[in-house]
């Protein structure tokens, strides 16, 4: 295609016709064509379809134009503020954050007004932008780090919502109707809200325009110029987050529309600042009109499908294309951090006391009778051990995984579960659902396994022309991520009572082991604990660079496409066990390494031993501590994981500033 | 507006008190320290409420907290055990309580085989392929009975039932036999419509009234829509499940255009639960026919 053809007019005018037309199918279905004048200005009160055109259909079009390019004209500010072409709302974990902030609203107060949710939607943005800017501002948003930050804090937010969900679901789904980000109204009060505030929010950020133009250019320079680059960024940061609050709290989550725009306006040829904000904005309007459009139309035979669910596929899919765009290397202020640690105390102790602890915590969690009396110790060990062993493989899998990752990527804070694996496993498990129902258990097994295969596939194919890179490798894991965590919220929203049963199943209950599964997951871990040795001279080389592992003979792209492809079947199976997002992967490796085991032929094992501690000791507390409710394990580490995540980053923030 | 406004207060009954005026007309008081009653964990509210129906008290019912809230009337007797989630019970609790028997929802929740190690189980179909849901529900009540000697009581029970619908039925003959369109709104802007394979649908066509929703619906019979489904059917009269709206909707240019609101043909009536079986079915009868003002 030729570039003279594709500029940014052209692009966004075609893709408002398209809109257009649709909107036009949908507006002639209900009113013929001599009274679309009338309906617009003054619809007769008698006739149900003016009334409707007039109340619903226009102002939706208004809504989905305005936050459309809210969305788009934020996300092209991140973009410039953090100097990260994938920057935008929903990847710094602004909406995650403003939806969890408005589900804890909806679950405290009786009746939640449209005011208290935009307050709530604007406390719970600008507490996750500020956790992920803090976190980011330690090693200079790098581009890197900065998406790591956010998508755990959007990991973390969203899957806190699904457990509010698990245990809230016959009251939380209005709330999840509204997340899905569905663009159905019936006044102009959406429609005025936003139009207002952008009135007031635009022109300010407007403001900041040269400001942002010289940071983009030199930091020094800026500096040299009297600006304060912490006070600017600050203050830019909290508008454009008030902006996507905004939004959120009017229309729920609306993932990717500011960075497809800005994506698309950018390979239109947009060029500068001024040029990336008008026609980012345009487009951004455009592409959520046609997507909404499309909703509109497909409705009657695909049924009310939210707008935010098809933004999220269509996203997801796109941030997978632009993956080549991302810069290439990784953070190197991280790679120091591999060799992290100064305990005295040597590797082979450490496995010694891991295995001690493991066992200890075992012992106590088969034979405990604090929650049931009455029962036979031999029938409670019989019921408790394949939950136990189940937990403790599926701890060890994800520590090996996770040591593997973290030295593949280069970075100690890569955690298997950013893979994309365990988002493709959720959704295999969820498609398998309404595929069989919930007649055998083994078909959702079966799911999730072809989900995080397929996953994976997808994942080396968009990765290969990156020689397998750690950037493109976690960026696609987070888009699968994305998809399967818009695919949750549409399953809540839509008031099947399974809803809780498959929210259990993709967070990963250790209670419904038995024991063929523990007797496969013990087996599982014994092959890769065999298998890791294989791999040594490979995790040895691989940190201290490309060109230095070629020098001694190994291919890196190869190596790692191995090593990766074994992280992550690892990682599919712990998936299936204890749900996608546990943190172990990532903090039994550091922990590992903190303690002083750092040779990587004992870091692999001394790494499963925490792993499979912290999984044990995960599911006794899930069982025990909202008893007759289980609380699956995986979550229960996340809550520890989380925490901990946000130590060592600002800990690594710390190290990186002193070197 | 002044008309529906009037029909709303009219049945703005709260939830516990309708459920206590309802609780003295249907529920035989429960017998106090019956001796033979078996000790039955139940997993689905649906079989809670038939069991109650029948005179026997469960032993245990999984969110037994959230029953309270949501099925409300036939109440659960203090001291009722809660068993974790429906969809996944705490089946260590399970055990150490010893049920004679165990009830669950064929297709919901954990598998009959691993309950079955714990104790005898029935796995009945509610809500399954077959989407009949209220003969689901009176066979499986006929199945408990089997298993707990309970026939006596259970014949009694479905006979007075049979009758009273019958009479609903006779009554529904004065109504202008207008079909109609049962709605539950999940925000202010999407409405649950219950139409074929629901338990109200079901009602229905016993008591001889038109559902007037022939659109699709899900496993559980109900489909999610915005208001301009509703206006599909203009001769419909609209039967509101509480909580209505909120009241600022009541007074949009979009609700007051429905057909159904500009003719005054909407009726508000408390909630039942909507994934009950045979009792929540009696329960809706009984609602309907106040809130036709069909007796």
């Amino acid at each position: 295609m030729s570039i003279r053809l594709m500029t940014p007019p052209r692009i966004c005018a075609l893709i408002a016709l398209m809109a257009i037309a649709l909107y036009a199918v949908a507006i002639g279905d209900r009113v013929p064509f001599s009274d679309v004048p009338r309906t617009l200005w003054q619809p007769n009160p008698a006739s149900f379809d003016q009334i409707y055109v007039h109340f619903s259909l226009l102002p939706r079009i208004l809504v989905a134009l305005l936050a459309g390019g809210a969305l788009a004209f934020a996300g092209a500010i991140f973009q410039q503020l953090l100097k990260n072409p994938l920057a935008e709302p929903s990847t710094l974990g602004i909406l995650s954050g403003a939806q969890l902030a408005i589900t804890l609203l909806s679950l405290s107060a009786v009746t939640v007004t449209v005011g208290q949710r935009e307050i709530a939607g604007l406390a719970g943005g600008l507490a996750a932008v500020t956790i992920v800017a803090g976190l980011a501002k330690k090693s200079n948003f790098a581009p890197m780090t900065l998406l790591l930050c956010g998508m755990v804090i959007s990991f973390s937010a969203g899957s806190a919502s699904v457990i509010l969900a698990l245990f809230h679901h016959e009251y939380l789904r209005g709330v999840f109707i509204w997340g899905s980000g569905s663009l159905i109204q019936n006044d102009y009060s959406n429609a005025i809200a936003l139009a207002s505030r952008m009135i007031v929010l635009i022109p300010l950020l407007l403001l900041f325009y040269r400001p942002l133009t010289i940071i983009s250019l030199d930091e020094a320079h800026a500096r040299g110029l009297g600006l304060s680059p912490a006070g600017l960024r600050a203050a830019v940061l909290f508008i454009s987050t008030l902006l996507s609050a905004t939004v959120v709290a009017r229309v729920g989550v609306i993932a990717f529309v500011g960075l497809a725009a800005t994506s698309l306006a950018r390979m239109a040829g947009a060029r500068t600042l001024r040029q990336r904000l008008l026609w980012g904005t345009l487009l951004g309007s455009a592409l959520l009109l046609l997507a909404d459009g499309l909703v509109l139309v497909g409705a009657p035979v695909i049924g009310e499908v939210p707008t935010g669910t098809v933004t999220a596929i269509a996203g997801a899919l796109l941030m997978l294309v632009l993956i080549k765009n991302v810069p290439h290397s990784i953070d190197h202020a991280n790679t120091d951090v591999l060799a992290y640690g100064t305990s005295p105390v040597g590797g082979r102790h450490v496995l010694a006391g891991c295995l001690v602890i493991a066992i200890a915590i075992a012992g106590f969690s088969l034979t405990e009778q604090l929650t049931v009396s009455g029962v036979d110790p031999s029938v409670l060990f019989a019921g408790r051990w394949p939950r136990v062993l189940t937990s403790a493989s599926a701890g060890a899998m994800l520590a090996i995984a996770g040591a593997v990752t973290q030295a593949v990527t280069r970075n100690p804070m890569a955690s298997p579960e950013g893979l994309g694996i365990s988002g493709g496993a959720g959704l295999g498990i969820i498609a398998a659902f309404f595929a069989g129902g919930m007649v055998s258990p083994l078909l959702p097994l079966a799911g999730g396994i072809s989900g995080a295969v397929i996953a994976f596939a997808i994942i080396l194919i968009v990765a290969r022309g990156k020689s397998y890179a750690p950037g493109p490798v976690l960026l696609s894991g987070i888009a699968i991520s994305a998809l399967a965590t818009a695919m949750i919220s549409l399953i809540v929203a839509s008031g099947d009572p399974r809803a809780s049963y498959i929210l259990a199943w993709t967070m990963g209950p250790t209670f419904r082991a038995t024991s063929i599964v523990a007797i496969i997951a013990t087996m599982l871990v014994l092959i890769g604990l065999a298998i890791s040795p294989l791999f040594r001279r490979s995790l040895e080389v691989l940190p201290l660079g490309d060109s230095t592992a070629l020098s001694l003979g190994i291919d890196p792209a190869r190596t790692r496409m191995m090593l990766l492809l074994f992280a992550a079947s690892l990682t599919g199976v712990a998936t299936m066990i204890v749900g996608p997002l546990s943190f172990v992967g990532m903090m039994a490796p550091h922990i590992a390494r903190v303690a002083g085991s750092r040779r990587p032929a004992s870091l692999p094992l001394t790494a499963a031993a925490i792993g499979a501690t912290l999984m044990i000791a995960s599911d006794w507390l899930g069982r025990a501590a909202d008893f007759p409710y289980e609380i699956p394990a995986g979550v229960i580490a996340a809550f520890i994981g989380g925490p901990y995540f946000l130590w060592v980053i600002r800990s690594q923030g710390r190290y990186a500033s002193r070197s | 507006m002044p008309r529906l406004t009037h029909h709303i207060n009219d049945h703005r009954l709260t939830r516990r008190q309708f459920a206590a005026a309802l609780a003295s007309i249907f529920l035989p008081v429960p017998a106090t320290a019956e001796p033979e009653n078996p000790r039955i964990a139940v997993l689905d509210w649906g079989w809670a409420e038939s069991l109650l129906a029948v005179e026997l008290r469960p032993l245990a019912v999984a969110e037994a907290p959230l029953y309270r809230d949501r099925v409300v009337v036939p109440a659960l007797p203090e001291g009722t055990i809660d068993l974790g989630l429906r969809s996944w019970p705490n089946m260590e609790l399970l055990r150490a309580l010893k049920p004679d028997l165990i009830l669950s929802q064929a297709g919901y929740g954990v598998s009959p085989e691993r309950l079955i190690e714990i104790a005898p189980t029935l796995a009945l179909p509610l809500y399954s392929g077959a989407r009949q849901p209220l003969q689901a529900a009176e066979n499986a009540l006929k199945e408990i009975a089997a298993r707990t000697g309970r026939d006596e009581i259970v014949k009694r029970y479905l006979d007075n039932s049979s009758s009273r619908l019958d009479a609903i039925a006779r009554d529904a003959r004065n109504y202008d036999g207008r079909p109609l369109l049962i709605i539950k709104f999940t925000d202010d802007r999407l409405v649950d419509v219950y139409g074929a394979g629901g338990l109200f649908d079901d009602v229905l066509k016993r008591i001889g009234i038109a559902n007037a929703w022939d659109g699709p619906t899900n496993n559980w019979g109900f489909a999610t829509t915005g208001l301009e489904a509703v206006a599909r059917y203009p001769e419909a009269r609209l039967i509101i499940i509480e909580p209505g709206p909120p009241g600022s909707f009541l007074q949009s240019a979009l609700w007051q255009a429905l057909p159904a609101v500009r003719h005054g043909r909407v009726s508000m009536i408390p909630p039942t639960w909507v994934f009950g079986a045979f009792p929540s079915a009696m329960r809706f009868a009984e609602i309907l026919r106040r809130g036709l003002g069909i007796a």
